[in-house]
C-alpha cells in the first residue's frame, strides 16, 4: 500500500493548458488548505513535456513547495480501475488475489503493470469488495523520469480520476451517506473523467472522449474567430441560450451521449443490486465545469440535480472546481484520502523512502561521529587523568619510599634500644616477683597448710630428673643458657688450671632469646578433708587469682609434675611417721598476668629463623 | 552500492573516512597512552604492594608524622628523655656496681679491660677467697669452677666474675643466710677435709642487641649458689639484690622448705616452716665497649 506520511503536501494536476496545485497542511490532525494555485503553462508557449516539467520545477521552487510531499496525477485514460469482489480472507491472501486479478486485467500484454488497491465496505451484495488501480509500468516510469529530470522529487503518483473522487468524498461528506449512485464529472480541456459513486464507494472510474476544447472549437466556428479568442469568449458563454441546432449545443449533446455510454458501461458490469438504480445526482468539477449553463442543461437532460464543487479558495471564498483533482492528490500526500491508491513503483517508493529518511541517516552519522569523538575523547581524557593521578600517587609513594630508610632506621634504633633493656628489665624484676610470691602464698593458705617449694617455671622444669635435653637446656635457637643445677656446662671451655685459649664470649645470647619468666610453680600440703580434699587448695587458688599479679592460677597437670619427686620425697618420709595425720599434696602453676617483657610476634619469628 | 543515490554513497564514504580517522586516532594517541598508563599503573601497584607488605602507611604526611613520633620516642621530646637515653640510663645503672673499683684502680672501663693483669686477678681472687673463708664460706675450685690459677686471655672477665662472686655471697651473708655445703667438693682445712661452699661461677654470657653486632653490648657474670636460712632472711636477701646501688638480678630460683627430717620437726610435732633452702642464680652486668 502507499505510504504517504508528510505533514505538508502538494497535489499537482498537470493539464494541457496549465498546472493546478493545491498545498495542504496537517495541523493537529486537521487538513488545512494553504494555497490553491495555477501555473499557466499555455501562456508560456511550452512545447513539450520536458519544458513543462522544467517550468513546473522552477515554479514550485519559486513558491518553496519543492520540498513538500509532491503527489502527481496520472491521467485517468492511462489507468484502469476495477471493483473486484473477493471471498473474505487474510490480508496476504487478498494481496495474492489482487495480483492475480491484475494479471487478468493485463491480459496477454507482455508489459509490466503496477497495481494498488483499496479495500471497501461490503455493500451492494459484495462480500469483500476491493478497488483495484492498474497502470502500465512504462507509463509510470516515463512520468517519474520526466518529473525527476526536472529536479523534482515526486512522493507518489496517483490516478487523477480517483483523486477527484477522493476530493468529492472529502469536500462533500454527504455523498458518503448517499446509497444511490451519483456521478462525478471532471471536465478537462482535452479529456473528461467520469466516476460513479455510491455510499462513498467509487464503483466505476473511466474517461470520456470529451474535452472542453470542443466548445472552444465550436465557438470559433460559430464566431469565425481563432481558437485563442474563442477560448476567451468561452468564459462568457451561456449554454442555455444556444439553439438546439447550434454547433455549441451539439457539443453538449456529445457530452451527454458520452456520459450515457459510460453509465451504461458501468450498469452492464454492476451487480444486480445496483445496476437498475437511477442516478441520483451529478457532481461537476474541472475547468470545463465553469461553462455557463452546463449544470442547468445537464440537470434537465439527466433529470437529476447537478452541482458544482471544489475546494474553497481562502481569498475568494468560492469553490474552485478546476483544483478538485489537485486537492485529491494533496489529500493522498497527507495520507488522508478515503481511497488511498498509489501507482508508484515499489522500488521508487523504496527509493523515495530512503530519500525521505536520508536526514535520519545523516543524523545517525552525525551522532555516530559525535559518539565516537566523545568516546575517544572520554577514553583519552580519562586515561590522561588516570595517568596523572597515578603519577601523583607514584610521586607520593616515592616520597614515602624516600622516608623509608630513615623510618626503618629509627624503628630499628627503637627496637634496639628496647632490646638493650630486656636483660635488665626481665631479670631485674624477678627478685621482686619472688618476694611478692612468698607474701601472696603465705596469705593464700590456711593455718594448717604449708608450702614446701617455690620456683620459676624454668628452674622447676630444669630440675626434673628425667628432663630431656629440650627442657634441661635452652630450646633450639634460644642461645646457650644453662640449667641452674646442671653439673656440667656444655661448651664450657675453662676449667681449673685450664690455660687453653678460649673464645672471648663462649655464651653468646641474642637478647630476644632470653628465656622469659612467665609463671611460677609452688607446691605444698594441706590437711586432707575426705569430703572436700581440694577445698583449701581452691581457696588458695581463688585468692591468688584475685590479685592482679597472677592470671589463671591452677593445679599443675600430672605430666608436668613427673620428674620432680625430689620436692615431696622428704615430706612423704616425714608424714609417714605420723600416720594419724593425713595431708593432701598440691602443686600450683602461677602464670604471671603481666610479664615484664612481651616479645613482639615478629621478633618471635625472627628468633625462630635463627 | 552502485545504484545508491549519490548522497547515500557520500554518507557511506564519510562514515568510512570517520572510522579510519578514529582508527588512526586510536593507534596514534589512545593506544600509546593506554600502554603508558599500564606501565604507570604497574609501577604504582608494585610500589604500593611493596610498601603495604612492609606495613607502612602510604601517606607521606602520615609517614612524616610517624618519623617525628619515632624520633621523639627515640631521642625524646620535652620532658621525655627518649628511649635511647632511658636505655642508656638503665644499662648504666644496672652495670655500675664495679665502677668505683674500676675507677680507683684502672681509670675507665676501657682501661680496665686492657690493663687488668692476671696478677690483678690472682690478687683479687686470693683476697675474696680469704675474706669469705673467714665467714666460713670455703671456696673449692672444683665446685666454684674458678681458681686462683685460672687463666684466660680475657682477664677482665675473670676479675668481674670474682667481684660478682664476692658481692653475691656478701649480700647473702649480710642477711644472715648460710651458704650450703657442696655434696662432694671438699676443702682441706688444717688436717681435715671440710665440705666446700656450694657456690659456682658460671660462664660469662654476652648479650647482643642485634644479630649483626660484632661485639656484645653487655656481659653478664652469673653466680649460682645455695643458701639456707629463715624465710624473712631470704626475703630480705632477694630485696637487697636489686636495692639502691646494687643490681644482682636473679636468673633462676628454687626455694625449698627446710628438710623435714631435721630433729626440730620431730620435736615440734607440728609442721611449721621457718627455714628454707634457696638455690639461686644471680648475675652482675658489665657494659661492654671495646676501645682502641
Amino acid at each position: 500500500m502507499a505510504a504517504f506520511g508528510g505533514k505538508r503536501s502538494l497535489g499537482i494536476d498537470v493539464g494541457s493548458s496549465g498546472v493546478n496545485a493545491v498545498a495542504l497542511t496537517l495541523v493537529r490532525k486537521e487538513v488545512q488548505i494553504e494555497k490553491l494555485d495555477t501555473h499557466d503553462t499555455g501562456a508560456e508557449g511550452i512545447l513539450n513535456d520536458a519544458e513543462l516539467y522544467a517550468s513546473l520545477g522552477e515554479w514550485l521552487t519559486a513558491r518553496k513547495w519543492a520540498k513538500r510531499e509532491l503527489v502527481f496525477g496520472l491521467p485517468q485514460f492511462v489507468c484502469t480501475t476495477q471493483v473486484a469482489d473477493f471471498p473474505a480472507g487474510s490480508a496476504s491472501g487478498l494481496e495474492d488475489m489482487v495480483s492475480y486479478e491484475t494479471q487478468q486485467l493485463a491480459g496477454l500484454s507482455e508489459e509490466g503493470f503496477i497495481h494498488d488497491y483499496a479495500v471497501m465496505q461490503a455493500l451492494f451484495g459484495r462480500k469483500n469488495p476491493v478497488l483495484i488501480g492498474v497502470c502500465r509500468e512504462s507509463v509510470v516510469r516515463e512520468r517519474i523520469a520526466a518529473i525527476s529530470g526536472a529536479g523534482m522529487a515526486p512522493a507518489a503518483l496517483a490516478m487523477q480520476g480517483l483523486a477527484a473522487v477522493n476530493a468529492l468524498l472529502w469536500l462533500q461528506p454527504e455523498v458518503v451517506e448517499e446509497p444511490t449512485p451519483q456521478i462525478l464529472l471532471d471536465l478537462g480541456k482535452e479529456g473528461t473523467t467520469v466516476a460513479v459513486v455510491a455510499a462513498g464507494q467509487p464503483l466505476y472510474v473511466g474517461s470520456l472522449d470529451f474535452g472542453s476544447y470542443l466548445y472552444t472549437r465550436a465557438l470559433a466556428g460559430k464566431m469565425k474567430c481563432d481558437e485563442g479568442e474563442a477560448e476567451i469568449r468561452k468564459h462568457q458563454l451561456d449554454l442555455t441560450q444556444e439553439a438546439p441546432t447550434s454547433a455549441v449545443f451539439q457539443v453538449t449533446r456529445k457530452l451527454e451521449t458520452e456520459l450515457q455510454y459510460a453509465v451504461e458501461h458501468w450498469r452492464a458490469q454492476e451487480r444486480g443490486e445496483l445496476n437498475e438504480v437511477p442516478i441520483s445526482g451529478v457532481w461537476l468539477c474541472g475547468g470545463g465545469a465553469r461553462l455557463g449553463g452546463l449544470s442547468e442543461i445537464l440537470e434537465s437532460r439527466l433529470d437529476c440535480p447537478v452541482r458544482l464543487f471544489g475546494p474553497t479558495d481562502s481569498e475568494g471564498g468560492q469553490p474552485m472546481p478546476e483544483h478538485v483533482t489537485a486537492f485529491g492528490l494533496a489529500l493522498q500526500g497527507l495520507g488522508r484520502a478515503p481511497m488511498d491508491i498509489s501507482l508508484t513503483p515499489a522500488d521508487f517508493r523504496w527509493s523515495q523512502l530512503r530519500e525521505r529518511r536520508f536526514p535520519f541517516l545523516v543524523a545517525a552519522a552525525v551522532w555516530y561521529t559525535l559518539l565516537m569523538v566523545a568516546m575517544l575523547v572520554t577514553i583519552y581524557v580519562r586515561g590522561v587523568r588516570e595517568e596523572f593521578r597515578l603519577e601523583t600517587r607514584i610521586g607520593e609513594l616515592k616520597v614515602c619510599e624516600g622516608k623509608m630508610p630513615e623510618l626503618v632506621e629509627a624503628l630499628q634504633a627503637i627496637k634496639t634500644e628496647e632490646a638493650r633493656m630486656i636483660p635488665f628489665v626481665e631479670k631485674g624484676n624477678r627478685a621482686r616477683r619472688f618476694v611478692h610470691a612468698l607474701d601472696s602464698l603465705g596469705s593464700a593458705i590456711g593455718d594448717q597448710d604449708w608450702f614446701v617449694y617455690l620456683a620459676d617455671r624454668d628452674s622447676y622444669d630444669r630440675g626434673k630428673v628425667n628432663a630431656d635435653v629440650a627442657t634441661a637446656r635452652p630450646v633450639a635457637g634460644k642461645g646457650t643458657t644453662f640449667s641452674l643445677f646442671d653439673a656440667g656446662r656444655p661448651g664450657a671451655t675453662r676449667g681449673v688450671g685450664d690455660t687453653a685459649i678460649a673464645p672471648e664470649f663462649p655464651e653468646k645470647v641474642f637478647v630476644y632469646d632470653i628465656p622469659l619468666m612467665t609463671s611460677l610453680v609452688a607446691a605444698g600440703y594441706t590437711p586432707l578433708v575426705p569430703s572436700d580434699p581440694y577445698g583449701a587448695v581452691h581457696k588458695a587458688v581463688a585468692y591468688l587469682n584475685q590479685s592482679d599479679v597472677y592470671n589463671g592460677v591452677d593445679s599443675l597437670p600430672e605430666i608436668d609434675r613427673m620428674g620432680r619427686a625430689d620436692i615431696f620425697d622428704p615430706w612423704l618420709k616425714f608424714l609417714r611417721r605420723t600416720p594419724t595425720r593425713l595431708y593432701k599434696a598440691f602443686t600450683l602453676q602461677l602464670p604471671l598476668a603481666q610479664p615484664d617483657i612481651v616479645i613482639p610476634e615478629n621478633r618471635e619469628r625472627e628468633r625462630g629463623k635463627k | 552500492m552502485k545504484n545508491w543515490p549519490q548522497k547515500h554513497r557520500n554518507l557511506v564514504t564519510y562514515a568510512i573516512f570517520v572510522l579510519l580517522v578514529f582508527a588512526a586516532c586510536w593507534v596514534l594517541f589512545v593506544r600509546p597512552m593506554k600502554k603508558e598508563l599500564e606501565k604507570v599503573r604497574d609501577d604504582w601497584e608494585k610500589r604500593q604492594t611493596r610498601l603495604l607488605r612492609e606495613g607502612w602507611p602510604l601517606n607521606p604526611g602520615k609517614l612524616e608524622a610517624l618519623r617525628e613520633s619515632y624520633r621523639a620516642r627515640l631521642d625524646g621530646k620535652g620532658s621525655d628523655a627518649g628511649i635511647k637515653a632511658r636505655s642508656d640510663a638503665v644499662a648504666l645503672r644496672s652495670s655500675s656496681m664495679f665502677d668505683e673499683r674500676i675507677r680507683t684502680s684502672f681509670g675507665t672501663r676501657g682501661d680496665f679491660m686492657k690493663a687488668v693483669s692476671r696478677l690483678d686477678y690472682q690478687t683479687q681472687f686470693n683476697r675474696v677467697f680469704r675474706e669469705l673463708a673467714k665467714e666460713d664460706v670455703l671456696l673449692a675450685p672444683d665446685e666454684l669452677k674458678l681458681s686462683e690459677d685460672s687463666s684466660s686471655p680475657y682477664v677482665y672477665q675473670l676479675v668481674l666474675q670474682v667481684w660478682t662472686l664476692e658481692m653475691v655471697v656478701r649480700h647473702a651473708l649480710d642477711q644472715g643466710l648460710k651458704v650450703a655445703a657442696a655434696e662432694t667438693a671438699k676443702v682441706r682445712v688444717g688436717n681435715r677435709d671440710v665440705p666446700a661452699a656450694k657456690v659456682t661461677v658460671l660462664p660469662v654470657r654476652a648479650y647482643y642487641a642485634q644479630a649483626k653486632d660484632a661485639d656484645p653490648y653487655v656481659l653478664e657474670m652469673p653466680v649460682r649458689m645455695t643458701v639456707s636460712g629463715g624465710v624473712d632472711q631470704c626475703r630480705a636477701f632477694l630485696r637487697q639484690l636489686t636495692s639502691e646501688g646494687t643490681f644482682l638480678p636473679i636468673s633462676h630460683l628454687q626455694l625449698y622448705a627446710d628438710d623435714p627430717s631435721r630433729p626440730e620437726y620431730e620435736r615440734r610435732g607440728s609442721v611449721k616452716i621457718d627455714k628454707v633452702r634457696m638455690e639461686v642464680e644471680c648475675s652482675a652486668f658489665f657494659l661492654f665497649k671495646r676501645t682502641g
